[in-house]
């Protein structure tokens, strides 16, 4: 499955998506999965490009944790299981908390 | 080891596995599967029987043992007939041979003095039962067919909470729990199945090749980490900085074992909290850096076809 989502929609962050778009996923950063592979995640299920497969897992890697998905909770649902899936701990939250 | 490399015809991903890190790794294996209650049926090496009904260690169904006791407890650790037999292919394996576990339950009995084993070192603790879950089952308890949080923490962290919200959290897991799990079991089996395919050398340092076809990289790169988590949480790894103490511990011993290492000495090996890295820790260290070389080589040969996948169309 290869879910694509709006370039540029994973800056805005935990801080106010915007309207329709009322959940998030964020994924974790984690002692065990290596770099390679999140990059590996973000680009094979999300269809993100290299660049910002890369820019995204190093903010897991920094700051602990990225948005990577917004949309409706089904939708969110299906990325956090997807996540889960590959291995990542990834969770999901309202926007804006 | 050697790590994994695109096959010359593009159609699989290749390998090199010694006959012994063979079988530590599909006994490994075997014992996550049996962590997330799949059946293990194809990846025993002896001939254990009685074990073949492994009922989900952490459903509701399991409630009765009040006190966690049994809960994560079974059925690895603990008197498994696989410890003494398994051992066996082990010895002399440097450098996955490990020491007896110290750490080993009081009951382990004999399995205690058995070189590591995975069922050992994998086993849960009979004291991870997490506050939270029981007032989660104690809640949910009128609902027969509901499903709880996992009490081990190594299985928690394969089937996470997914939301800090109990109730997203909650929904989320009976959504999806039965799924996760089988896959996860799925592709564990099928990466055992892979392991066990060559036939054993009688030369342990004779490097077999480990073939995983195109289709099953993504599986098997999956099973990789989920084994991977695995040891991670038996090991205590909690911060980056403590995963880079353990390569570093466990690569001392390997270059001490070949002789050739700058540091020779029996201060070589320490651990992250500064005590040498010995017995059931070094041997899930070992394991936990050879998957970890496994699953990066892996990774990178399913990226390297993803990109030029992407490229093409």
């Amino acid at each position: 499955m290869n879910v694509k989502t709006i370039p540029g929609q994973e800056v805005r962050q935990d801080t106010g998506a915007s309207v329709g778009e009322p959940w998030v996923t964020l994924v974790w950063n984690d002692p065990v999965t290596t770099m390679n592979y999140v990059v590996y995640v973000f680009e094979s299920y999300f269809g993100f490009s290299e660049r910002k497969a890369h820019r995204l897992m190093m903010q897991v890697h920094s700051e602990g944790k990225a948005v990577v998905s917004t949309g409706g909770r089904e939708k969110v649902e299906m990325d956090v299981q997807a996540m889960h899936s590959f291995g990542l701990w990834a969770t999901m939250q309202r926007s804006g908390e | 080891m050697r790590p994994f490399e695109i096959s010359d015809e593009g159609t699989a991903y290749v390998a090199a596995l010694s006959t012994p890190e063979r079988l530590v790794l599909a006994q490994v294996t075997g014992d996550v599967v049996e962590l997330l209650g799949g059946e293990d049926t194809d990846v025993d090496l002896d001939d254990a029987d009685g074990e073949a009904d492994v009922d989900r260690v952490d459903r509701v169904d399991r409630e009765e043992t009040e006190d966690g006791a049994e809960i994560g407890a079974t059925p690895l650790g603990q008197g498994s007939p696989a410890t003494e037999s398994d051992a066996a292919p082990l010895d002399g394996a440097a450098p996955l041979d490990g020491a007896a576990p110290h750490d080993a339950p009081d009951d382990a009995g004999a399995s205690a003095r058995t070189p590591a084993t995975a069922g050992d070192s994998l086993g849960a603790d009979a004291q991870d039962a997490d506050p939270d879950d029981h007032l989660r089952q104690i809640l949910d308890g009128i609902d027969a067919d509901v499903v709880i949080a996992p009490a081990d923490p190594a299985v928690r962290r394969l089937l996470p909470d997914a939301s800090d919200d109990p109730e997203v959290a909650h929904e989320f897991r009976r959504l999806t729990d039965d799924d996760l799990r089988q896959r996860k079991v799925d592709r564990l089996l099928l990466f055992a199945d892979l392991l066990l395919e060559a036939s054993p050398s009688a030369d342990e340092d004779e490097q077999l090749p480990l073939v995983v076809g195109r289709e099953e990289g993504a599986e098997i790169a999956g099973a990789l980490g989920d084994v991977r988590q695995v040891i991670g949480s038996r090991l205590g790894l909690q911060t980056d900085a403590d995963t880079d103490a353990l390569y570093r511990s466990v690569s001392a011993t390997w270059e001490e074992d070949e002789g050739d290492g700058p540091e020779t000495g029996p201060e070589s090996a320490r651990g992250h909290a500064g005590e040498a890295l010995s017995g059931p820790e070094l041997f899930l260290g070992s394991v936990f850096l050879l998957t970890g070389y496994l699953q990066e080589s892996l990774t990178d040969c399913l990226l390297e076809h993803h990109r030029r996948a992407g490229r093409a169309s």
